[in-house]
């Protein structure tokens, strides 16, 4: 049996371990169950707020405007005239609120209970009273739209290349991320796992007399970030589905694709980045989880947070991704799994810095492989102690 | 020595300031069954496990007439390792435990299958094939810790202990398993401390103290190069008096208990040498004669100070 067989055997087993197909499809079902009650749940309320309103107008003269057309409110000028009648009508429920207008400056909404139409009602008598007031006074129309009309400025970030970011590339960026970081730590648990678990029982011996400790642990690596990637994947598929069903079921548009998540090129990119990312972060917590005895009471088990550093920088560069800071984070191997692909998606890269970018990744990935072969190797045996940071240092050298 | 499978040379180990293996020697022949032997942090789980490969020796040699590795270890297709510290994955159905390690060691799914299917009906385990390991019973894991060790027919095992830990019953059954595996052409090489298991399987022994060889060859060699011959012990009427009996040059030894009279022979010396005078001596109602056993050689020679103190 060639040194490839056997980790393909330990890495389809440490596999298949850890992702229980069924467990994934339920959790899928869970999800998409959960999307498919919010979106009942806002339909009804959806519903519930179209229904419209009966709001008796006291006064209504005094305010100086007409009333305003306010989405979900029939107004009434006529049945209730006087304040105690309408407030009486509002007590026992026959119309749904009464406003009182005190003067051009002030009035009361007495309701029952706040209700999602009570919130543009300020302001679109204040507008109604200000459109009234333009259309008296002396003006040309065109002056007469531009007073009515706000200023609006909308913010478009311009990158490198001159192209604008969207909001929908950075949300696909933070998508990424998201998913990169989920892989990370679901993966981490299970990796954490399946290396100090095979210690506490004892299984250590048996499996290293049949293949090497580098054998076993680059086995394990593979299964176990592809188990992660797996689950995350499903994940994925499942966000996926929800976000295009639920336009047609809610019959509203939905999100935007942006057109860098249909160019197969880039994001062919992006998955070998964050793929060598993967295992190169797997690598790392390999080695420290081959040190730990006891990850109950190991304080080593803390290392599990390191790769939240560079992932958390990489989101806070989002807006950021042509400074040189990104730059040089998006090479940096511990930091380049999170920063190259942001870069890559929002901003234009000179074609170097994704081929240094995989090279330095590529690596590190292979030291800390080979780094967590050696320390296991040496610390596989180590029952009830964990051996020191020099030791480790020392077995980390040798690779 | 050429139907020597595995030679070992004045093989060393040192942890801290422990020399646990202190020079040891030794041949395992093709298709035998070998003890190795020893109180407890003699050397032997250390010696085992340089063997598999787990740790290297300081110096020395180790050397195989069998496929190896690049580090010269055993080729794991030919090998076969139960640990004295062993557990299995708990999670997981005994089946598929089985067949993961018959495929580490060289067997193809199928054939792993097909072989743990036989092990566990061998093992009277067929009907809790897919259940979780976790759910067997100590006894019954160690049973199938047995089978993963050999399910794929190495031509060499080496078994840490065995028979650790299992009732009298189970102790018969591994010991069938064993003979079964030299029957079907594995050499075995086995650590125990059950002495007469020992003595009713192994062909060869190696009793190591303090990390040094300290009896070694079979059984019988060992007896013809140990101090006293064969035991004479007779059930005799009244009150036995051995009078001067002792001063007989076949006599090394007498014990007199009640109406049973021991007398352990000096080496060279035979039964038909005493019997006459015994019969002058006392009152004989039956005779019967012992060997001097392994336990008693053991407990003889590991219970003198050890060489040099081992982990």
């Amino acid at each position: 049996m060639t040194r490839w067989q056997q980790v393909r055997t330990v890495a389809s087993w440490e596999f298949r371990r850890f992702v229980k197909w069924k467990q994934q499809f339920v959790g899928l079902g869970i999800m998409l169950a959960t999307a498919g009650a919010v979106w009942a749940f806002r339909s009804f309320s959806d519903k519930a707020k179209a229904r419209e309103v009966t709001v008796a107008a006291v006064g209504a003269a005094a305010l100086g405007a007409p009333l305003p057309a306010v989405p979900g409110v029939r107004w009434d000028t006529t049945t209730h005239v006087t304040e105690s009648s309408a407030r009486l009508a509002v007590a026992d429920d026959s119309i749904g609120a009464a406003l009182i207008v005190r003067s051009r400056a002030s009035a009361e909404l007495a309701i029952r209970k706040r209700a999602a139409w009570t919130d543009g009602l300020e302001a679109a008598i204040g507008a109604a009273q200000r459109n009234a007031t333009f259309a008296r006074l002396p003006l040309s129309a065109t002056d007469r739209d531009n007073l009515a009309t706000p200023f609006s400025l909308s913010i478009a970030t311009v990158s490198a290349g001159g192209a604008p970011v969207s909001r929908g590339t950075r949300i696909f960026a933070s998508v990424i991320l998201g998913m990169a970081l989920m892989i990370l730590f679901t993966g981490f648990a299970t990796l954490f796992t399946g290396i100090t678990g095979e210690k506490q029982q004892r299984i250590t011996e048996q499996m290293i007399s049949m293949v090497s400790p580098q054998t076993w642990m680059d086995g394990k690596i593979l299964g176990l970030s592809g188990a992660a990637t797996a689950g995350t994947a499903v994940l994925a598929i499942g966000g996926f589905v929800v976000i295009r069903l639920l336009p047609l079921l809610t019959g509203k548009p939905g999100i935007t694709i942006p057109p860098v998540a249909s160019d197969l090129g880039l994001l062919l990119l992006v998955t070998v980045i964050a793929a060598l990312g993967v295992l190169m972060w797997f690598s790392f917590m390999a080695a420290v989880a081959a040190t730990i005895d006891d990850p109950n009471t190991s304080t080593r088990s803390i290392l599990l947070f390191v790769p939240m550093i560079p992932m958390g920088l990489a989101f806070s560069m989002l807006a950021k991704a042509d400074s040189t800071m990104a730059q040089v984070m998006a090479l940096f191997p511990l930091t380049s799994m999170g920063m190259m692909p942001v870069r890559l998606l929002t901003t234009s890269v000179p074609w170097w810095e994704p081929v240094a970018s995989i090279l330095l990744l590529a690596a590190a990935a292979w030291f800390f492989r080979r780094a967590a072969g050696k320390i296991f190797a040496t610390g596989v045996l180590m029952y009830g102690k964990e051996p020191t940071l020099s030791e480790v240092w020392r077995w980390a050298r040798q690779s | 020595m050429s139907d020597s499978f595995l030679s070992v040379r004045d093989v060393h180990k040192e942890f801290a300031r422990v020399h646990a293996v202190a020079g040891v020697t030794l041949n395992v022949d093709q298709g035998e069954i070998f003890a190795l032997l020893g109180p407890n942090g003699a050397g032997k789980s250390t010696l085992l496990r340089m063997l598999v490969g787990i740790t290297r020796p300081d110096r020395g040699s180790i050397s195989w007439s069998a496929r190896t590795t690049a580090t010269g270890q055993l080729s794991p297709e030919l090998a076969g390792y139960l640990p004295e510290d062993r557990g299995l994955y708990q999670d997981v159905t005994l089946e598929s435990v089985l067949a993961y390690f018959g495929t580490l060691r060289g067997m193809t799914r199928a054939d792993a299958m097909a072989a743990s299917r036989l092990w566990l009906e061998r093992l009277s385990l067929a009907d809790r094939a897919k259940d979780r390991l976790g759910t067997l019973s100590k006894g019954n894991q160690q049973k199938v810790q047995f089978a993963a060790a050999v399910l794929h027919k190495p031509a060499f095992a080496i078994l840490d202990e065995p028979f650790s830990g299992l009732d009298p019953l189970n102790q018969e059954l591994f010991l069938g398993l064993v003979r079964g595996l030299r029957d079907d052409g594995t050499t075995v090489l086995f650590s125990a401390h059950q002495m007469a298991l020992v003595e009713r399987m192994a062909d060869r022994i190696f009793v190591m103290q303090g990390g040094r060889e300290v009896l070694y060859g079979t059984i019988e060699q060992i007896r013809e190069r140990w101090g006293t011959g064969d035991t004479l012990v007779l059930q005799v009427s009244g009150t036995p008096n051995p009078g001067t009996l002792d001063q007989h040059p076949a006599v090394a030894r007498i014990e007199v208990n009640a109406e049973t009279v021991r007398i352990t022979l000096r080496r060279g010396h035979h039964v038909g040498d005493l019997l006459g005078v015994c019969a002058r001596t006392f009152v004989i109602e039956s005779v019967r004669t012992e060997q001097p056993s392994l336990h008693d050689m053991y407990i003889a020679t590991v219970g003198a100070p050890a060489p040099q103190e081992a982990a």
